[in-house]
């Protein structure tokens, strides 16, 4: 048997190991890969509760009862570009859907500051708090998101505010349908989890380094390929 | 030396390719996502949606002429499962958001029929428009729904109906109006729907309807949760 097909065999027999051993800890490795994605921690005494824009049936609720209950006097909302519906008035928008909810659970109007920057996405959201937090150097701010969703926001919140993002701290919110111990059992779950994995994937090469780091790797791998094919090519070709 | 060059100028060539016909493989990656089918004439149209909005307001038009140009004709809504926003009345329900719209666009009250059920997802979406089909075994449906989640939507209704009586429900899929659905690549959106559509169809392909329901908390359960998680500040 020549060197090239044992070392096919081996490759192959290590694939197949490996993905036996992941079947067989499924059981483990599934909640974990929900688990990393939540990095929320117990809330701190703080100057103000801010919400990153997206499900109100669970955030906007979140920071009602962390104000309610005392963590924070103020909640900081984003606005958000109107979409072509809200623009129509077909539906509100998604901020102002927040600020209701907000209110419904309690929280005084004055007590709810709407920052006024059109936001997109996460990132924008974060680019808003810090924008606002330029004048209030001493603020500590708890940050509430769904909680798959706290990973990506620790990233954007480091980033974005380097030193200051130590001053935050991360809420989860729990998300109906998606608990860690079983998110692979329903779609929304499953649709969350790895959208989540799959978008800080995004957000490392979009927003950080990781576009460059994989190109380098990448041209890495090919040079050491192809400098092994060469070697290998060499060894087994028949001496005169 | 001469095969290094020749096989240089092969991915030279390779690359060149990808990079001038992206559009026409990025179009292709979505075909699977969509059903496309002929128009068909028929009685009753089905709209799904969420408490967010129906499928945007091309859908609320289209159907709102559809529905005017010939008397008799039908538009059926599907309920969904409503959020707390909507059980607080913090925002319309589906059903009273498409009614108070096509009601505007000229379509009679009467014409509007909402099928309750309060479905959870799809599937159990696909189980009410059957029970109703049932009902009414010589009925025709063209089922309205977002443009890269229509073949999952077909590939739901062939699973839960069967053949005869799946072949009852056409599907009628429509693009999202914030971006061209030929060139959704270029929208942050329309990137997120294809992800999405994918999650979702190859969830539906490997696992089908699951037996359990995904737990969903009433108002006052969710602020009972939160009251025991975050109590009282120190």
């Amino acid at each position: 048997m020549s060197r090239r097909r044992i070392g096919c065999l081996a490759g192959l027999g290590l694939a197949v190991c490996l993905l036996l051993a992941a079947v067989s800890a499924r059981g483990r490795l599934l909640p974990a890969a929900a688990a990393w994605l939540d990095v929320g921690q117990p809330p701190q005494p703080a100057d103000a509760v801010f919400v990153l824009l997206g499900d109100p049936d669970t955030r906007s609720m979140t920071a009602a009862a962390l104000v309610r209950a005392g963590w924070a006097p103020r909640v900081l909302l984003n606005t958000l570009a109107p979409t072509e519906q809200e623009k129509k008035g077909l539906v509100l928008p998604g901020h102002e859907v927040h600020r209701r909810m907000l209110l419904h659970c309690g929280v005084p109007a004055r007590d709810i500051v709407l920052l006024d920057n059109q936001v997109r996405t996460t990132y924008d959201e974060v680019l808003g708090l810090a924008a606002y937090l330029v004048s209030r150097p001493d603020w500590r701010v708890l940050v509430v998101t769904d909680g798959p969703h706290t990973r990506r926001s620790q990233w954007i919140l480091r980033r974005v505010l380097g030193d200051r993002a130590s001053q935050t701290s991360l809420i989860s919110a729990a998300v109906d349908g998606c608990r860690a111990d079983s998110w692979w059992q329903s779609e929304s779950g499953v649709s969350f989890v790895v959208s989540e994995y799959l978008k800080l994937g995004f957000y490392a090469v979009r927003y950080g380094t990781a576009g460059y780091v994989g190109a380098a790797v990448g041209v890495v791998l090919v040079l050491a390929w192809w400098a092994c094919r060469r070697r290998w090519r060499r060894c087994s070709a028949p001496s005169p | 030396m001469r095969a290094i060059r020749v096989k240089l100028s092969v991915a030279a060539l390779a690359t060149l390719l990808v990079v001038a016909g992206h559009g026409p493989v990025l179009r292709m990656l979505t075909w699977p996502l969509v059903d496309e089918q002929p128009p068909h004439e028929a009685a009753i149209r089905c709209l799904q949606g969420s408490e967010y909005g129906a499928e945007g307001d091309p859908t609320l038009d289209e159907s709102a002429q559809w529905c005017r140009e010939v008397p008799g004709r039908q538009i059926l809504l599907l309920q969904p499962w409503p959020h707390r926003v909507v059980e607080r009345q913090i925002v319309p329900s589906f059903e009273q958001m498409v009614r108070r719209e096509l009601t505007a666009r000229g379509v009679s009250n009467a014409a509007i029929v909402t099928l309750r059920g309060k479905a959870r997802d799809e599937w159990e979406e696909a189980h009410l428009l059957g029970s109703w089909l049932q009902q009414n075994p010589a009925a025709e449906v063209v089922l309205v729904c977002d443009r890269f989640h229509s073949g999952r939507m077909r590939y739901i209704f062939d699973s839960v109906l069967g053949r005869p009586l799946a072949a009852q429900v056409r599907i009628r899929p429509m693009a999202d109006p914030d971006y061209d659905p030929a060139y959704w690549w270029r929208s942050r959106k329309g990137v997120k729907d294809v992800m999405y559509g994918w999650l979702g169809l190859a969830y539906a392909w490997g696992a089908g309807q699951q037996p359990g329901t995904p737990p969903h908390w009433t108002f006052a359960e969710y602020q009972s949760l939160l009251t025991e998680t975050y109590g009282k500040a120190r």
